[in-house]
This record gives structure tokens, C-alpha cells and sequence, in this order.
């Protein structure tokens, strides 16, 4: 047997009319035989109906207002931010910006050329230069030639 | 001559003499009625109506016919009331739940009151205010202004389920304050 705390979930779907048919009549059906569930029911009919209500009186100061307001907003033309964009030229848009992202991807090859890998360029070696160049370099073998960067201990210079 | 819901924005669009009247008997007053519900304060709600009503008819362009100017309208009001309740809490020092609490307090009926119908509807609106800003979102849209559970979905942008779910406890939250008021009310009355 389903407790009544199953029916009671679906009783403000019921109040206010937003319950399908079947489940409908099925809480109709426990409805009749279970009087605690039929005082929730109606306490319930009560709050709906006291939430109905509405005491508001606008005031006429206000209507004149809005009134004010709105002639002066309607009259004033539109930005074309506030118009609704035609579909021809959202397709359009929406076009033009698919092939700019579809293109980027490939933009940089056609457009920057690599240069070929370069082959190794020889430097002729002019004795007493290099160790300058490479100052603080440890040993170095270039060409077969050794050179020796500054030593430990060769500071002093 | 009587207007349906979809010759508004039509009548704003062809800038019609008889737009404001249209739109003010169909949509200001449910609006001012809704949002007073909503932010629980007078000047406040004018302001938010009036703001909807500007943005309504600056962007009646962009607004696509589909059966469902009402709900348009209702979306725009709702963030703004959301847009600005959320800014007030943020300059709020104290919490919003015991501030919330303080204005049902105060607009609760005296103990020594009938539980009459006017009184039912002031635990009604002392017990709306204790609930979040979505929960009372969803029971005014629902129980005072009768908008469907699509609509309501349509308005706030959650499925059709949530919307039922804030319905039901909105609903629960109501009846557990009307009973704790009457229980209150019964001691005070005793003692």
C-alpha cells in the first residue's frame, strides 16, 4: 500500500492543477478514504486561494510615469544594436566568420615560408677571438682545434 | 476593441498610439503585482516595471513571435528583480536570512488577531518573505499570476522539473510557517 507521505509529494502539483490525469485519479482515489490527507488538501485549496489574492492600487501618479516613459522610448529610433538582425545577413555573418577561423589554422604556412635547413656554415678560426666569445665557457672543441675558455683560478686577469 | 497578448509587440513595433494602453492594462499591473511579491518593496518594484517596460520596447525587434510576449516579458523582469536583489545582498551587512526573518516579524499578524482571511493572506506574504528569491519566484509566477509550469521554466531558465520542485517546497514552506505562526499565536493567547 503507498503511504500517504508518497501521495502528500504530488498534492501542490494537484492544488494547482499541474498533475497528469493518471496520477490524478489515483490520488482522488486515496483521497476518499483517507480524511488526514483530504485536511492537507484543503488547507492547501485555502493557502492557493489566499495567494491569489491581491490587494495592489497602482498608484496614478505612476501610470502617468510609465506613460511618460514610454511615448519618449518609442519615439526615439533604434540603434541598430537594438534591431533584430535579418536572417539573411546573420547567415551570412556567421558564414564569413567560419571560413576566417578555417582559414587561420593554415595561415602561417602559407604565408611565412620556412627557409630550407641550413647547412652547417665553418667559420674560419681566428686564434686569440673565440675565447672572448665564449667567456665563462668551459672547454670547447671546434674543428678539431682546442681552445679553452677561461680556467678556474684565471680570474686574476 | 480587445487586444490579445501578440498585438502588443506589434504595436510597439508600428509605434501605435494606443501601444501604452495595450501594454499597461495586459502587462503593468500583473508586473507590478508580481515584482512586489518578488522584492517586497514599493518604489523599488515601480523602478523595475518601468525598467522592463524600456528594455521591452527598446528591443521589441530582437523579441521573435512566438505565442509568448508574456513570458518575455516576465523573463526580462525577473533577472532585473534578481540582478538587483542579489546587489542588495551584497551590500547588506547583516545576513539576509535573519534581515528576511525581521520583515516577516514585523508584518506578521498580532497574537491576539483572528486567523481571518486577511490575516491568512499577511502570513502568506510573511512567509514568502523567508524563502529564496527562486522558491518566490516560481509561487508568485505559479500560484499569483497563474503562468504554466513552461512558461515559469521559460522565464527562469530551468527545466520544467525544478520548477515543480521549487513549487512544492514553496508550498511546504508555506504551510510549516502558517502552522508554526498558529502555534505561537495559541501560546501567546494561553500564557
Amino acid at each position: 500500500m503507498t503511504p500517504c507521505s508518497e501521495y502528500r509529494q504530488h498534492l501542490t502539483e494537484h492544488v494547482f492543477g499541474d498533475l497528469d490525469d493518471a496520477a490524478t485519479a489515483r490520488l482522488r482515489e486515496h483521497l476518499l478514504s483517507c480524511p488526514a490527507c483530504r485536511i492537507e488538501e484543503e488547507q492547501l485549496h485555502v493557502l492557493a486561494a489566499d495567494a491569489r489574492y491581491d490587494r495592489f492600487e497602482p498608484r496614478p501618479q505612476w501610470r502617468a510615469r510609465l506613460s511618460a516613459a514610454f511615448h519618449e522610448a518609442n519615439r526615439r529610433p533604434r540603434t541598430i544594436l537594438e534591431r533584430r538582425v535579418p536572417a539573411w545577413i546573420a547567415v551570412a555573418a556567421a558564414l564569413a566568420g567560419a571560413l576566417i577561423v578555417a582559414a587561420l589554422p593554415h595561415a602561417p604556412k602559407s604565408v611565412v615560408r620556412r627557409a630550407p635547413a641550413a647547412e652547417p656554415v665553418e667559420f674560419p678560426l681566428v686564434q686569440g677571438t673565440l675565447p672572448f666569445v665564449i667567456a665563462g665557457a668551459h672547454d670547447t672543441d671546434v674543428r678539431g682545434d682546442s681552445v679553452r675558455g677561461p680556467r678556474a683560478g684565471s680570474d686574476s686577469l | 476593441m480587445a487586444f490579445s497578448d501578440e498585438d502588443v509587440p506589434r504595436l510597439i513595433r508600428r509605434k501605435d498610439d494606443r501601444a501604452f494602453e495595450c501594454f499597461y492594462a495586459m502587462h503593468a499591473l500583473p508586473l507590478m503585482r508580481y515584482l512586489r511579491g518578488l522584492v517586497r518593496d514599493e518604489a523599488l518594484s515601480e523602478d523595475l516595471v518601468q525598467e522592463t517596460m524600456l528594455r521591452v520596447v527598446r528591443s521589441i525587434d530582437r523579441y521573435e513571435e512566438r505565442g509568448a510576449f508574456r513570458a518575455w516579458v516576465f523573463r526580462i523582469a525577473t533577472n532585473l528583480a534578481m540582478t538587483e536583489l542579489r546587489r542588495r545582498r551584497l551590500m547588506r551587512t547583516t545576513p539576509i536570512d535573519s534581515a528576511v526573518l525581521e520583515i516577516a516579524d514585523v508584518e506578521a499578524p498580532g497574537p491576539a488577531a483572528e486567523a481571518d482571511a486577511g490575516e491568512r493572506r499577511r502570513i502568506v506574504d510573511a512567509g514568502l518573505a523567508t524563502m529564496p528569491d527562486e522558491q518566490r519566484a516560481v509561487f508568485l509566477l505559479r500560484a499569483r499570476e497563474g503562468l504554466s509550469i513552461d512558461e515559469i521554466a521559460g522565464i527562469l531558465c530551468v527545466p520544467p522539473g525544478t520548477v515543480k520542485s521549487r513549487m512544492h517546497h514553496a508550498v511546504r514552506r508555506l504551510v510549516e510557517f502558517a502552522a508554526g505562526r498558529s502555534t505561537s499565536r495559541t501560546r501567546s493567547a494561553g500564557s
